[in-house]
């Protein structure tokens, strides 16, 4: 039982540090845009790591949402990088 | 009766026993708040980031950054007298929902290219709403344009300079100085005529006659100022004339592609109106024409072309050290 519930709570940790990472990067993300440095290329390590994290969430029911939000986060900040990367450089032709 | 007693009472234990016990409770509330605050957080921290790749996606899909920038350089290669812009010296921002574009702006003063003005323009989505310019020059051009202020001056119309004073000017010059001058013709003539009256200078700019420089108002009733093209070869990359076999037909179709963001030129450039549809429509019909150019060259052989029955007026513009190597 007490074995179940240690499980049960680190599966909770690894749900929560994706999350956590995933709210950070963002608001790295929000206070370069809002500053006005623009969007920087966010730590692909940071990204890595919330879905290790987030996928290793998933496998307990418990902290399955905890997870697929993570993971949804990081979705979320490849899809940014994509964006500012690939329309970037066809929006500013200027190295 | 004793049954029925034992079987409330077996009821009342059951109840009791499935009951969740307050700290479950308190820690389902905790839980549930912490996941309201985190998801409120993540949904107010989507929302910049959202924003910024929509304003990305605006500026390469909607009105493209670099027509924006084609349209600003185009503005003043054709609206500022004697003007070059440089590729490289474009510098481009992005923030949300808006684009900065800051670049250096550069004149043909005697033999060498010198910046004069810096840009600071900003768009909110594709409106200019902020133009900062810094300026070197020692003779602006009159800021806010009126029907007789302008420095190019059409025969049938008036000059509020005087051209004795900047004969005197010019005279007082050193000799080792290198001058710009505008110079206002007395009738309209082909530019290849003016060039060739004028060997011992560069014609670096000429003011084309688009049917309302004689009055400097459009049909409109609207004060217009001078347009015009480069007249010396440019072989800058970024420059629309480089390499054109006509500048005249550049001209012209810079003017149409200006057309269509008309609002954004007249913004950008220091004229009050450009109804450039109207003076399209008389390029279209007549063949282009000047009545003044803009010159540069030594102090003495600008001094020597005031012999020239074809000059009108002259105003003195930048005047540097001589760099005149030929």
């Amino acid at each position: 039982m007490e074995l179940g519930a240690l499980k049960q709570s680190i599966f909770n940790v690894f749900g929560w540090a994706s999350v956590s990472l995933g709210l950070w990067t963002l608001i790295m993300i929000n206070s370069w845009i809002i500053v006005g440095y623009g969007a920087p290329f966010t730590s692909k390590n940071f990204i890595i790591l919330i879905f290790i994290f987030g996928i290793i969430a998933t496998i307990s029911k418990s902290s399955r949402s905890l997870g697929m939000w993570g993971i949804y986060l990081g979705c979320y900040l490849v899809l940014f990088m994509i964006v500012i990367f690939f329309v970037g450089w066809f929006i500013n032709p200027f190295p | 009766m004793d049954s029925y007693k034992q079987l409330l009472q077996q009821a009342k234990e059951s109840e009791k026993g499935d009951t969740p016990s307050t700290n479950v409770i308190k820690k389902a509330v905790a839980s549930s708040k912490r996941k309201l605050i985190v998801t409120t957080l993540t949904i107010a921290l989507l929302i910049v980031p959202t924003c910024y790749m929509l304003t990305f996606l605006y500026y390469a899909f909607g009105t493209k950054s670099t027509t924006l920038m084609d349209v600003t350089s185009q503005t003043l290669y054709v609206t500022e007298p004697n003007t070059t812009l440089e590729e490289l010296e474009f510098d481009m921002n992005f923030s949300l929902f808006s684009m900065g574009l800051s670049f250096e702006q550069f004149k043909q003063i005697g033999d060498e290219v010198y910046p004069v003005k810096h840009y600071d323009t900003r768009f909110m989505l594709n409106n200019l709403v902020e133009k900062n310019i810094t300026s070197k020059l020692e003779k602006s051009y009159p800021k806010y344009p009126t029907e007789t202020n302008q420095w190019l001056v059409h025969p049938d119309n008036r000059a509020e300079f005087n051209t004795i004073e900047e004969q005197r000017k010019l005279k007082g010059l050193p000799n080792e100085t290198v001058v710009e001058a505008y110079i206002s013709l007395n009738d309209l003539y082909s530019v290849d005529k003016v060039i060739q009256q004028m060997p011992n200078v560069d014609v670096t700019w000429a003011a084309i006659y688009t049917g309302v420089e004689d009055t400097m108002l459009s049909a409109r009733g609207n004060v217009v100022s001078p347009i015009g093209y480069p007249v010396q070869p440019d072989q800058t990359n970024w420059s629309p004339f480089k390499n054109a076999t006509s500048h005249e037909q550049t001209f012209l179709s810079i003017l149409n592609f200006l057309a269509d963001y008309e609002e954004t030129a007249t913004a950008v450039s220091a004229h009050k109106n450009l109804d450039l549809k109207e003076r399209i429509k008389y390029l279209e019909q007549h063949d282009m024409k000047t009545y003044g150019v803009v010159i540069t060259g030594p102090k003495a052989e600008v001094e020597q072309l005031q012999n020239l029955t074809m000059i009108k007026h002259m105003k003195l513009g930048e005047v540097k050290l001589w760099n005149w190597v030929r």
